[in-house]
């Protein structure tokens, strides 16, 4: 999946001047045009501060069995209905959005904290570091984002943090890639070569004229990681492999909800939809962020899951 | 017969509407093309040529549309028919060839579907007739092994290859005219030469009239009886070939001509013509030209000058067109 | 083209070889002693501890394990379940069938819904209709694949009672497995055949085809859309290991056989022999569909056959 979104080759964004103070005015006003990319951009701002001051916005307590009868419709005390524990369902979507957007940023985190230096290393290191880090790549993307995730909790357990550890595992491979493609596409470079032959060490090169070029894709990759890592996260939870009860979880609420499907169509509901709306303002806030930042940026493909 | 107007154009007027504004590309252009004859029309890029042999086939791309004019062909106004009539038009009476035969050539087709599918669809020919006949006219453009190369695809072809092959499509259904877009342009020299002696030859032997858009005006030496100068949209001046260069009446045409190096004229200094072309954007109401011209007076720069008669068969759009100037 | 192919193979081998080396390696990876982690819950005697380790080869050398593996993996033998005692390859054999049936259900109404679409709102860009469907393509886009299931099940079985919820087998019961996974990916390929057409259609020789005076449906169909088509096949090829990954989690959903559940209850149970097998199976899959990937690309643009 994370082969087809990117070929490895960067936006021209040094190019673009994205990363001046004078760009990232002019990157905001784009920004700006786009509604839905705007809309987007506040429905995530409350969602953070729903995932903050969740506790306080709750009106019960999630893991508090028996607040309302079982299986309650949803309206009046329980907007969202209860689930079959006589749980308020709106509380647990509500602590829900902490822990989904905790474990998604930390997944990313992970996964470019390993695979940003990854590519670094095989694009700036000799030919022989590059096919070895470019194989174990290739192995890694032989197992889709899911799939990878799955071996993980094989091998170290269940649990959340787990679940977070795998699901930035497998989006590694695309973080390398991006690197690996925009190092050797700068190395190519002209002004790359003016530097060297002004002296300039690899460190620098690197910090200098590399990473600015790559900060743009690297963000548009990120928004879109996002996305992939929710939805991995959530699946995992779903099949039960992730978190245990009774945290409250998204995919982990409507696993169990399943069996209650016949008579309760509400636990299974609410907690998609916020998967739903949260994936889908980072989704067109990518969007967005990417026609601002380089118009001419063209995606190749899409990556899922 | 010979001779008799099949293609007249009218007034046209194409404008691209963009956010800025409007672009007139073609502003108000008439010049007709008679039967088996060849009509070179040329301007420096961005004069409306182009755009001019796209109105006629109505190709013209979006945000551009056909604003005024009539286009008068076979009895009709090419500008009133609807996209299923003009279709009929398209590649069976008026044929088009464009510059680039790089990329004009559908790669994931081979030659052979690419020059049968005019003529099944236009003659309702079988596949196989037409195949005999896509054959038949690769011979006829100069492909040697026509049989063999027929199964071919684009990239096995050469440039001059394949514009040979485009203009064997152009020619597949026996059209009256043929439009061709700078067709030498990315072009070998050596190879160009042989184009325009294949061209030369189809208008001489089939009978076939070909409007040749180009900015070389060396090209149009010798080849084109008649032609038409282009400059910012407008039609400056039309004239036979001869004439043209042997006696421009237009200070535009005079300065392609002066600033072009001539074998025949070696020792003469080459005399560019000063400044830019002019945006297309809101065009003013006065002498386009004006602003580069040597002869312009002040009456250039508050009016618009119409294309007139200067002799029969010359005509110009100059205030100062009956005066001597060089 | 035989040099294209030949090279595509040689190029997965080294991929491949880590597949059967990481399968391997999974049980020796955990921290701690895998064989106290599958044996937490049954309270076993030492004995029984011992049993299994030497059971498993666990006792041996590593090298001396990584030899009876791959002599195994020649022979088409996994080992055993821990759960079920039958041999691994049995228990992945049943089940890989209908799993395959699932994800290549799901790709076909992924490849049908997509092209329609991307085409439709290809030939009419930025219109209603282009607008219409792209807005649903980036909601679908973002729906994970088994809350969709929970709402077709919820309309389609429950609302409306047209189709079953759960089971396996063809027919009516893959209706609704098949369709939450192919929506998602109809919406993927939709958006790229509706990019990659757009281009197209402003390239050279379109312009060629229609001054032929060629129907539009013709411009469209014979020229544009095979070329825009090429890298979609890529696409498609890569995504086809994203939809058995999905598949692990739909079979889950409704409560199908397939070695997606296998591998769940695999996992659950610590059953690592069929873990092994299983990763392996997949890995293998993968790689072998991205083979034939490379080969219908070879196929579909003939610059790169004739070279």
């Amino acid at each position: 999946m994370f082969k087809a979104l990117f070929s490895g080759r960067p936006g021209e964004a040094a190019q673009s001047g994205s990363h001046t103070w004078q760009g990232v005015r002019e990157a905001l006003g784009r920004y700006g045009q786009n509604k839905a990319a705007v809309i987007s951009a506040a429905v995530l701002l409350g969602m953070i501060v729903i995932a903050v001051f969740g506790p306080s916005l709750a009106p019960y307590d999630p893991v508090k069995i028996g607040v309302g009868g079982r299986l309650e419709r949803p309206g009046g005390e329980h907007l969202f209905g209860t689930d079959q524990f006589g749980r308020d369902v709106l509380s647990r979507v509500i602590y829900g959005t902490r822990l989904t957007l905790q474990a998604s940023v930390i997944a990313v985190v992970v996964a470019a904290g390993i695979g940003v230096p990854l590519g670094l290393l095989a694009g700036y290191a000799g030919k022989v570091t590059d096919n070895i880090i470019s194989r174990l790549v290739d192995i890694l993307l032989a197992f889709p984002g899911i799939l990878l995730a799955l071996i993980v909790v094989a091998i170290l357990g269940t649990g959340l943090a787990k679940v977070q550890l795998a699901v930035g595992v497998s989006l590694i491979p695309a973080y390398a890639r991006l690197v690996r493609g925009s190092v050797l596409s700068a190395k190519e470079n002209v002004y790359v070569e003016a530097a060297r032959a002004g002296g300039c060490g690899a460190f620098r090169i690197a910090t200098r004229h590399i990473l600015p070029n790559i900060f743009v894709p690297l963000l548009v990759l990120s928004t879109t990681a996002v996305g992939w890592a929710i939805i991995i996260a959530t699946s995992i939870n779903f099949i039960g492999l992730g978190v245990q009860p009774p945290t409250p979880e998204w995919g982990a609420d409507l696993g169990a909800a399943r069996s209650y499907l016949g008579v309760a169509w509400w636990p299974g509901t609410f907690p998609g939809l916020a998967i739903l709306v949260t994936i889908l303002s980072i989704n067109l806030i990518g969007d967005g962020l990417q026609n601002a930042l380089d118009p001419r940026l063209k995606r190749k493909g899409e990556g899922r899951r | 017969m010979n001779g008799d107007v099949i293609l007249d154009i009218q007034g046209l007027h194409t404008s691209f509407s963009m956010t800025r504004g409007t672009v007139r590309a073609v502003n108000d252009v008439s010049f007709n093309i008679k039967s088996g004859e060849m009509l070179g029309v040329v301007g420096e890029s961005g004069c409306g040529k182009s755009v001019t042999g796209l109105s006629i086939m109505r190709l013209v791309p979006y945000p551009g549309r056909i604003t005024g004019g009539r286009i008068l062909f076979e009895n009709r106004d090419l500008l009133g028919l609807d996209e299923r009539e003009m279709r009929t038009i398209r590649g069976s009476s008026i044929a088009m060839i464009f510059q680039d035969p790089m990329t004009s050539l559908n790669p994931v087709l081979t030659i052979s579907r690419q020059l049968t599918e005019a003529i099944i669809e236009h003659e309702g020919c079988s596949k196989r007739e037409a195949g005999v006949r896509a054959i038949d006219l690769l011979r006829t453009v100069g492909i040697s092994s026509p049989e063999r190369r027929i199964r071919d695809y684009p990239h096995q072809f050469s440039g001059g290859m394949r514009q040979r092959v485009m203009i064997a499509m152009a020619i597949s259904c026996g059209p009256k005219i043929i439009i061709a877009d700078e067709p030498t342009t990315a072009l070998d020299v050596t190879i160009q030469a042989q184009i325009l002696e294949l061209m030369k030859k189809i208008c001489e032997d089939i009978g076939t009239s070909i409007m040749l858009i180009t900015h070389d005006l060396g090209i149009v030496a010798g080849l084109c009886r008649v032609v038409a100068v282009m400059y910012a949209g407008r039609l400056v001046e039309t004239a036979e070939g001869k004439t043209i260069f042997s006696g421009p009446v237009h200070p535009y045409t005079h300065g392609l001509l002066t600033s072009t190096p001539r074998m025949d004229r070696v020792s003469e200094r080459l005399q560019p013509i000063g400044g830019v072309p002019p945006s297309l954007l809101d065009p003013p109401r006065r002498c386009m030209f004006a602003p580069r011209c040597r002869y312009a007076i002040e009456r250039c720069l508050r009016e618009e000058p119409v294309l007139e008669e200067v002799s029969p068969g010359h005509a110009a759009a100059c205030f100062r067109s009956g005066e001597k100037l060089w | 083209m035989g040099k294209y192919i030949v090279k595509r193979l040689v190029l997965a081998i080294p991929t491949l070889l880590g597949v059967i080396v990481g399968a391997f390696l999974i049980i020796h990876l955990v921290p701690g002693d895998p064989v106290d982690i599958m044996l937490f819950n049954a309270n076993p005697t030492p004995e029984q501890v011992t049993e299994l380790r030497h059971q498993l080869g666990l006792d041996k050398p590593l090298h001396a394990q990584f030899g009876t593996y791959l002599w195994g993996l020649m022979r088409g033998r996994f080992g055993e379940s821990l759960q079920t005692h039958r041999p691994v390859s049995d228990e992945i054999g049943e089940k890989l069938v209908p799993t395959l049936q699932l994800t290549f259900c799901g790709m076909g109404i992924a490849i049908i819904f997509g092209l329609a679409m991307g085409v439709i709102a290809a030939m009419r860009p930025n219109s209603w209709v282009d607008n219409l469907a792209m807005g649903a393509a980036n909601v679908a886009v973002a729906m994970p694949a088994f809350w969709l299931g929970i709402l077709l099940i919820l309309l389609f079985a429950l609302k409306l009672g047209w189709l079953p919820a759960t089971g396996q087998g063809g027919g009516e019961r893959l209706i609704l497995p098949a369709l939450s996974i192919g929506i998602g990916y109809s919406a993927i390929i939709a958006r790229l055949v509706r990019s990659n057409l757009i281009q197209v259609l402003d390239r050279d020789y379109i312009l060629t085809a229609r001054s032929k005076g060629l129907m539009e449906r013709i411009v469209v169909f014979r020229h544009a859309l095979k070329n825009a088509l090429i890298p979609v096949i890529t696409m498609i090829g890569l995504q086809f290991g994203n939809m058995m990954g999905a598949a692990v989690v739909i079979e889950t959903l409704f409560a199908r056989i397939g070695i997606g559940r296998l591998l769940v209850e695999a996992i659950l149970q610590r059953d690592y022999p069929l873990i092994q097998g299983t990763i392996f199976v997949f890995g293998v899959i993968y790689i072998a569909s991205n083979l034939i990937i490379d080969l219908l690309y070879s196929l579909v643009d003939p610059r790169i056959r004739y070279s």
